[in-house]
């Protein structure tokens, strides 16, 4: 089954992809609304997500939502919930490539080149995109050892001297603006949605509470680089474009050889590039189930032509994705916490709450 | 049809060719004929179990019975009907006797072949020195002395219109995959073509990815890692003409591992194979990385390095990145030569290839020292894992003009395509890249580490087989 993964594998994505974009020009982001407590805005959604992952875990144990929908409200109800999904996953693959592109564009170059990034970065993402989730959770296990290398290094070499009494007083000012502002960076999330697309296969269920341990421990360390990153900078991080690039500046293993900010900087290059494949198979998956599946290919052909078309020609800096991202941050929170509840909801309603699909 | 025209279809069909032997027997008024091809035929054992027994006998010789009564073969006889199949045997080497009620052939082949020596491609300082040869009998016989089990399986086949080669696809039965035989045997008897020359053939057809860069057919000449092999649930393919013999199902780690390290410490093994890994990265990586450092992303580099980099190249005509191209093809140029040149010009072209290209064109300011260094090391990493030097050779060019155009970052994106290509490979159910990608612990005992022998009480989870134990139960 082309949509199986292994507990293992899901593991690791959550650890990878969970922080990758919320680790990059978002803490710069949401340091322009919330300043130094800008921290506790990225933890509140992240805390909020819990609850998503308890949903799509269900969805899953009954054997995801394609079958959950089919079931519950038939093929035409399910085609609907899917072509939400494909505006969905766009529109996040759009957000994310242009923020990873102006990204590479400053920290790999010396001047704004865009037409050399945009260019290999969404043929090399639509390649992604068109791998099965197998060939996703693959590469994310041999990249978890490279994750484990960067760690090593961030945590052994680094000479950043912070003081972490920066970011008190906490929540100083208007603190439920703050702890609500998160919601509103919502495109930065919903990272457990593809989750509902494809299949968590493990021979003993118990196993599947270590999707928990892994939505943990992403926190932890998203914040273990957010809450240093704000200490270091305060006020002025709003100001900092890439927050890991800055902190990985510091990891220096000796004065002759200089900085080992490289790993972790081609580490998250690479996380990022699977994020928005997946991004993007989760657009070819959820169009292969609204029609065929060659009509779907089509489908997810054109979808990437316009995505890339509009970051190459119209999205050339990161602001037009700041501008996006906020503009539609309702409608996709409603889609993140809408879609999985509703699935893990008819799911016990219309089925009992059996398994649908036997191991 | 009668004995004498029976034969005289026969000599026609095989165009009276000159070295077909024909031996005439009168036996009481019936004409009995041993025909065979002199070149594959064992003369002395005929002679002496066949010809002179048939000559001294004072009877008839009229049934296939009387005649093994009467002569001493050692093997089995095969009753064939038609001129048409009795030829085909004698083509295939075989002895065919015709009489007046009967036709048989049997198999007497003596056929001219070299000594079972090293291979040269798999050389060890311990351990055994054996290797097959290019006689499918005598492959089989050296596997039989390792494995000298009742349910090792020789299923044979042929393939091949005209060459008619014969093909072993061995395994023991109650380890391999019934499944993954039955597919490895279906796919064999699909091939049609006019001639198999070398195993290579077989692999080819076996394979699924047809231009893929990396092979999904393992290969060995050596019995004792076929042997090693097997006993982890593969399937070993013999092909007639070819010492190199095909393992299946194949995993990317296989190329890892050597022979040499079942044979030496464990801790040393392991550090072996780190280095051979290592050694794998910096072959195909280097030239790129030191293109990206040098032309894009300098500032990775420690102000030192920078400084002497610029002094060594700032003289040179060619931009670093076709300087580098120029090097890594002058390489492999030099590689090719060195393996086409006859063995006593050899030396003569390695000391041109080292010390008047290297040294010279440096000297003359036309190619700088670092990139002469950095084609070496790479080209000395190459042979780390010998099996994808090939491979790897091409990924390194690939990757360099990824470098060459966009730096580190077409680095990044080259790694990614390779490794979301490569993870995908997922042949006679094995995923290519396990036991790393999909994670399996128990087989990484063995894998890029490797534990001692008595941790490796199962059978690897990676291959399709049946009885997952190997120690501590009764097969």
């Amino acid at each position: 089954m082309t949509k199986q993964i292994t507990i293992r594998q899901a593991f690791i994505m959550i650890l990878l992809l969970t922080p990758v974009m919320k680790i990059d020009m978002l803490p710069s982001y949401i340091a322009g609304m919330s300043g130094r407590d800008g921290w506790l805005t990225m933890l509140v959604p992240m805390l909020v997500e819990f609850s998503v992952l308890g949903a799509v875990i269900l969805v899953n144990m009954r054997g995801g939502l394609d079958t959950v929908l089919t079931k519950a409200i038939g093929n035409w109800g399910r085609r609907i919930v899917m072509f939400v999904l494909i505006l969905y996953f766009g529109l996040q693959a759009l957000v994310y490539s242009n923020e990873i592109c102006e990204s590479i564009s400053q920290i790999w170059f010396d001047q704004h080149d865009w037409v050399p990034v945009v260019l290999p970065f969404g043929l090399v993402c639509a390649y992604v995109g068109l791998k099965t989730i197998r060939g996703i959770a693959r590469s994310s296990e041999i990249y978890f050892w490279l994750f484990i290398a960067a760690l090593f290094l961030a945590v052994f070499f680094n000479t950043a001297n912070t003081e972490y009494s920066n970011i008190l007083p906490v929540l100083s000012g208007n603190a439920a603006d703050k702890l609500t502002a998160g919601f509103k960076a919502s495109m930065w999330y919903g990272d457990y949605l593809p989750f509902l697309l494809l299949k968590i296969k493990d021979g003993d269920t118990r196993k599947i509470n270590w999707l928990w341990l892994a939505g943990v421990l992403a926190a932890v360390w998203t914040m273990a680089l957010c809450v240093p990153f704000y200490a270091l900078y305060r006020g002025a991080a709003s100001e900092i474009p890439n927050a890991l690039s800055r902190l990985m500046a510091y990891v220096i293993v000796s004065v002759e050889l200089g900085k080992a900010d490289w790993p972790a900087i081609i580490l998250w290059l690479i996380v990022a590039i699977l994020k928005v494949g997946l991004a993007l198979w989760c657009v070819r998956t959820s169009a292969e189930s609204m029609t065929k599946r060659r009509v779907g290919i089509w489908v997810y052909m054109a979808v990437v032509i316009v995505i890339y078309g509009i970051i190459m020609f119209f999205a050339n800096n990161i602001h037009v994705g700041y501008r996006i991202g906020g503009a539609f941050w309702i409608p996709v929170a409603i889609i993140q916490y809408l879609v999985p509840f509703f699935a893990a909801l008819i799911s016990g309603l219309r089925c009992n709450g059996r398994e649908m699909v036997k191991e | 049809m009668f004995a004498s025209e029976k034969k005289d279809n026969i000599v026609t069909l095989l165009g009276n060719c000159f070295d077909l032997e024909l031996r005439e027997f009168d036996l009481g008024g019936d004409k009995l004929y041993v025909l065979y091809l002199e070149g594959s035929t064992d003369k002395e054992l005929l002679s002496e179990q066949v010809l002179r027994p048939i000559g001294l006998e004072p009877g008839k010789i009229d049934t296939q019975e009387r005649f093994i009564e009467v002569t001493f073969l050692p093997v089995k006889v095969m009753p064939v009907d038609t001129a048409k199949e009795l030829s085909r045997h004698i083509a295939l080497g075989e002895v065919a006797v015709v009489a007046e009620n009967f036709s048989l052939t049997f198999s007497l082949r003596k056929v001219a072949m070299r000594a079972v020596t090293e291979p040269p491609t798999a050389t060890v300082l311990k351990g055994p020195r054996e290797g097959f040869t290019e006689e499918i009998r005598s492959n089989i016989s050296l596997l039989r002395r390792r494995l000298r089990c009742s349910t090792l399986r020789l299923d044979k086949m042929q393939a091949g219109r005209y060459s008619q080669t014969d093909i072993v696809v061995a395994y023991i039965d109650g380890i391999a995959s019934k499944k993954i035989v039955k597919k490895i045997k279906d796919k064999i008897s699909g091939i049609d073509i006019d001639g198999i020359i070398d195993s290579s053939y077989i692999g080819k057809f076996l394979e699924e990815k047809t231009y893929s860069l990396f092979r999904q057919v393992g290969t060995t000449e050596k019995p004792d890692i076929l042997a090693a092999k097997m006993l982890e649930g593969r399937i070993g393919i013999f092909v007639d003409g070819s010492p190199i013999v095909l393992t299946l199902p194949f995993l990317f780690v296989e190329d890892v591992q050597n022979s040499n390290d079942y044979f030496k410490r464990d801790v040393r093994a392991a550090f072996i194979r780190i280095i051979r890994m290592l050694g794998g990265i910096m072959a195909v990586f280097l030239p790129a990385a030191y293109i990206a450092v040098q032309e894009f992303q300098y500032q990775i580099l420690p102000i030192k390095f920078i400084i002497t980099i610029l002094n060594t190249t700032s003289a040179t005509p060619l931009s670093p990145t076709i300087e580098m191209v120029f090097v890594v093809i002058l390489f492999e140029i030099i590689n090719e030569t060195s393996i086409r040149m006859p063995k006593y010009v050899g030396m003569a072209v390695s000391l041109v290839g080292a010390i008047v290209l290297g040294e010279t064109a440096v000297k003359a300011g036309i190619l700088s020292s670092p990139a002469v260094l950095i084609t070496a090391l790479s080209g000395l990493g190459l042979y780390c894992i010998p099996d994808e030097a090939g491979s790897f050779s091409m990924l390194r060019i690939l990757f360099l003009g990824l470098a060459g155009i966009v730096g580190m970052y077409g680095i990044v994106v080259g790694i990614v395509v390779f490794v979301a290509y490569v993870v995908c490979f997922n042949e006679f159910e094995t995923p290519y890249t396990a036991p790393y990608a999909p994670g399996v612990p128990e087989d990484r005992k063995d894998g890029i580490f490797k534990l001692a022998l008595k941790e490796m009480k199962t059978r690897p989870r990676s291959i399709p087989n049946i009885n997952k134990k190997r120690m501590g139960t009764d097969d």
